[in-house]
């Protein structure tokens, strides 16, 4: 398994574990963790981009760029194992947006107000 | 007392003192990014993006100074400040996309929510520090 399939699967468990959490940015479709001093942004809705997702080291440097095509063509011309880390970046940012944005706790909160509505 | 304990008094003061000295630099650093980012309030609002993006840039260098100079500092303010480092950059990114045909009105809105986001974790930590400095009976 190659160090960026690796790396996007264990942000997958750790978000789903909720060992990491993720915040909003000024990019509307941006959300950002980061981890001692390394962050992580997931992006969506560039141009020709459908996700994005960008790596910045200790320096903010950023030290890794990994992009999925937003067209059919580009998508169908792409290796497996590129079309693998194409799910994984998608599954990655639906995550990290659930996270930011306090999708799950907010339908909670929302299901028990409704409870209480007698 | 002893010349094995004097010697560790010593070490221990000496310690202090440079701990000290330590956190007087990161809040004399922090006040600075603190000033950067009121200049950079006012570049906005004058929608002078070229400028901004030179001191979006001062501001991001000078985080990232702040966090290779005090590497002992305390791991949860060190990420709080790597995080504002990177909404720096995210911002950088956004007015380097627009800045041809004028940034957007809500993401002007934004920038201005997140920049005083930042410069209150900013003047919290200073605070925090100032404050532990003062405490430390100096």
């Amino acid at each position: 398994m190659d160090r960026t399939t690796q790396i996007l699967e264990k942000l997958i468990e750790r978000t789903q574990e909720g060992k990491v959490s993720w915040h909003t940015t000024v990019d509307p479709d941006g959300f950002l963790t980061t981890l001692d001093t390394i962050s992580v942004i997931v992006s969506s809705n560039q141009p020709f981009v459908e996700y994005r997702v960008e790596i910045q080291n200790q320096d903010g440097v950023t030290v890794m760029v990994k992009e999925t095509p937003d067209s059919l063509p580009a998508m169908l011309i792409r290796h497996e194992d590129e079309r693998h880390l194409d799910q994984l970046l998608g599954r990655l940012f639906g995550l990290a947006r659930r996270s930011a944005l306090k999708v799950d706790s907010t339908l909670e909160e929302l299901v028990s107000h409704l409870d209480a509505i007698r | 007392m002893g010349a094995r304990s004097a010697a560790r008094a010593a070490k221990k003061a000496t310690r202090e003192t440079k701990d000290q000295i330590g956190r007087d630099l990161v809040v004399v650093d922090l006040e600075r990014a603190v000033a950067l980012i009121q200049r950079l309030k006012l570049l906005h609002r004058d929608a002078r993006w070229d400028a901004a993006l030179e001191q979006y840039q001062a501001l991001r260098w000078m985080l990232s100074a702040i966090l290779s100079r005090y590497p002992d500092w305390e791991a949860g303010s060190r990420t709080q400040l790597a995080a504002a480092r990177t909404q720096v950059s995210v911002m950088e990114g956004l007015i380097e996309q627009h800045a041809e045909d004028d940034v957007p009105a809500d993401y002007r809105t934004r920038f201005s929510r997140q920049l005083n986001e930042t410069q209150a974790v900013l003047e919290e930590m200073a605070s925090t520090l100032g404050l532990r400095s003062e405490g430390s009976g100096t």
